[in-house]
């Protein structure tokens, strides 16, 4: 699974730890996230997809 | 108006809840010292190798656990949340895996046990200790290795 997680928080100016503090768990969830060493789960797939005023499909691309 | 006042109290309750959870792993820590302590000041001296063994084992238990607490502290600090999903699931991984080894090296303690000429009752604490000790510390260090390395759920 790709994520473009890094991405959209570049373009929304938002550092790993502000994305954590708005979806609620820890600044190493992000990092593995955007490594694409963790998938999320559901909630937090929509709660991130949220924060970027996107779908979850466009956030999170399955291979 | 009433978003941001939500916001604001769901921050704070996760600050809440990671002060709580760090305060009761340094509790924890101080317990399981406190144990030791008079465990070391009761016991029959000088101490031979196999009990400076499990001192070490012990203080390396202490050491993981007021590491945790220390960054869960931090994360309280930062208003970000230190039991979430992913740390569950680590936590989840490493229960499970240490289980697995752990069924190994209760074998082996045993094994060992009747290479090693020890009368029955103490052969009987030491593989209990060697157990419980060692279970412990796969626990924590397939732990930290999960927390250092990630969870790739693709490769499963």
């Amino acid at each position: 699974m790709i994520t473009r997680i890094k991405e959209l928080r570049a373009r929304e100016n938002l550092t790993q730890i502000d994305l954590a503090q708005k979806v609620g768990v820890r600044r190493e969830t992000i990092v593995f996230l955007e490594k694409g060493k963790y998938n999320p789960s559901l909630k937090l797939a929509y709660d991130i997809s949220k924060v970027f005023k996107m779908r979850i499909e466009e956030v999170f691309i399955m291979e | 108006m009433l978003e941001i006042i939500n916001i604001v109290l769901e921050i704070n309750n996760i600050v809440m809840r990671a002060k709580y959870f760090a305060m009761t792993k340094f509790f924890v820590a101080a317990i399981i010292l406190g144990l030791m302590g008079f465990w070391i000041f009761k016991t029959t001296k000088p101490f031979n190798g196999f009990a400076y063994v499990i001192i070490g084992a012990m203080l390396l238990v202490v050491g993981f656990i007021i590491y945790s607490g220390i960054k869960a502290l931090k994360d309280s600090k930062s208003g970000l949340n230190p039991i979430d999903e992913l740390s569950k699931k680590i936590s989840e991984k490493a229960a499970a895996a240490s289980f697995r080894i752990s069924i190994f090296m209760w074998l082996a303690g045993m094994f060992l046990m009747d290479i090693v000429p020890v009368d029955s009752v103490n052969k009987a604490k030491l593989v209990i200790a060697i157990g419980m000790v060692g279970m412990t510390l796969i626990f924590l260090f397939i732990r930290l290795y999960f927390s250092r390395v990630g969870i790739d759920d693709n490769k499963d």
